[in-house]
């Protein structure tokens, strides 16, 4: 059933990267996923191309605003979890995905420009959801963070975020060199060669941790929609 | 595949998450309006960026050129005259806001009535 956006009209974020860890990590569970690629520049078309493709994630490209409605119920018909990369534009595409979701992820660095960007997706998922009587589930996700230190740009949006009562989801993707390798060689992180990639096993605890908490927002969000009946 | 799935810390949760099967929510969605979502979509500084066809413009009447005004007289017909005579026919001309040709013709039409005239009064 659900249906996973993750928007952010600001380039750079790693919105594919938490669209591919997502669909892998899920899929690896046994569960079957279709990643919507509505990013112009495919890269997860790319990354299916390469070796390693999970049988039980396909890979859709979508075309256009017009089209983006149609891909997601299709998909949603066909397989129990759906994700979608939009692109980092600032586009009535994000809307109409948006209207589609039961989650919308909005990936964000400790920067101010991210935040500001985040900010603007958060109005218009929240004035979205009035027109569909419902509560549009949303939350931020800190990407690309820093293993070692946490910044005091981050300390300071963290602080406005939570001052603003903004759902963030509690684990961070960091930037690791196993997130992006994917990208390179294809397959999962469980597939990765792990003389190839330094710290492999960290990547997977985060990716693991990172997929746990939005199965848990997922969960709270059903059972929220459950209770509204 | 049973070890990995096992190994999944949240299987439970995400075994609840999913609907019996794939296929059409247990949720009955409306359709997305898309006019309204539009609307909201530009309020909020996410417009469409789907490239649009040019507004259709109105067929385009292809003439020849002077067809379009074609007026026959396509005869150069050079004489010399006495001045006044030249000066008469361009003072008329720009009273009347006519072109030399016309006077011509209007001359000679005046020629003609007076001939037909005079044939049948003959």
């Amino acid at each position: 059933m659900p249906v996973i956006s993750v928007v952010q009209s600001k380039g750079g974020v790693g919105k594919s990267t938490a669209c591919l860890i997502l669909a892998t990590e899920l899929a690896r569970a046994g569960k079957a996923v279709t990643l919507i690629d509505a990013d112009p520049n495919h890269p997860l078309v790319e990354w299916a191309k390469l070796p390693g493709l999970p049988a039980n994630v396909t890979v859709i490209a979508d075309q256009s605003e017009e089209t983006i409605v149609d891909t997601i119920e299709e998909a949603r018909e066909r397989t129990p979890f759906v994700i979608v990369d939009l692109e980092g534009t600032a586009s009535a595409r994000v809307t109409f995905a948006a209207a589609s979701s039961d989650l919308v992820l909005i990936p964000l660095q400790g920067s101010a420009l991210d935040a500001n960007q985040a900010v603007r997706a958060i109005k218009l998922i929240r004035s979205t959801g009035r027109t569909r009587n419902r509560e549009i589930p949303f939350a931020m996700l800190f990407t690309r963070m820093p293993p070692a230190l946490v910044s005091r740009n981050f300390k300071a949006i963290e602080g406005q975020l939570l001052a603003g009562s903004i759902p963030m989801l509690p684990v961070w993707l960091y930037e690791r060199e196993a997130f992006k390798s994917l990208f390179s060689r294809g397959g999962t992180l469980h597939t990765l060669d792990r003389s190839a990639v330094s710290n492999i096993e960290a990547a997977r605890e985060n990716a693991a941790a990172f997929v746990m908490a939005v199965v848990q927002v997922l969960q709270q969000a059903k059972s929220a929609e459950a209770a509204y009946g | 595949m049973a070890e990995k799935k096992d190994g999944f810390p949240g299987m439970a949760l995400l075994d609840a998450l999913e609907d019996v099967a794939p296929g059409p929510t247990s949720v009955p969605r409306r359709p997305a309006d898309r006019k309204a979502l539009e609307a909201i979509s530009t309020e909020h500084g996410f417009p469409s960026r789907e490239p649009r066809p040019a507004p259709a413009r109105p067929p385009t009447v292809v003439t020849r050129g002077r067809k379009f005004r074609e007026t026959g007289r396509n005869y150069r017909f050079s004489v010399k005259l006495r001045p006044a005579d030249a000066q008469f026919i361009y003072d008329h001309a720009d009273a009347e806001g006519l072109l030399i040709a016309e006077v011509i013709e209007k001359g000679l039409d005046l020629i003609r009535a007076t001939k037909e005239a005079a044939e049948k009064g003959g």
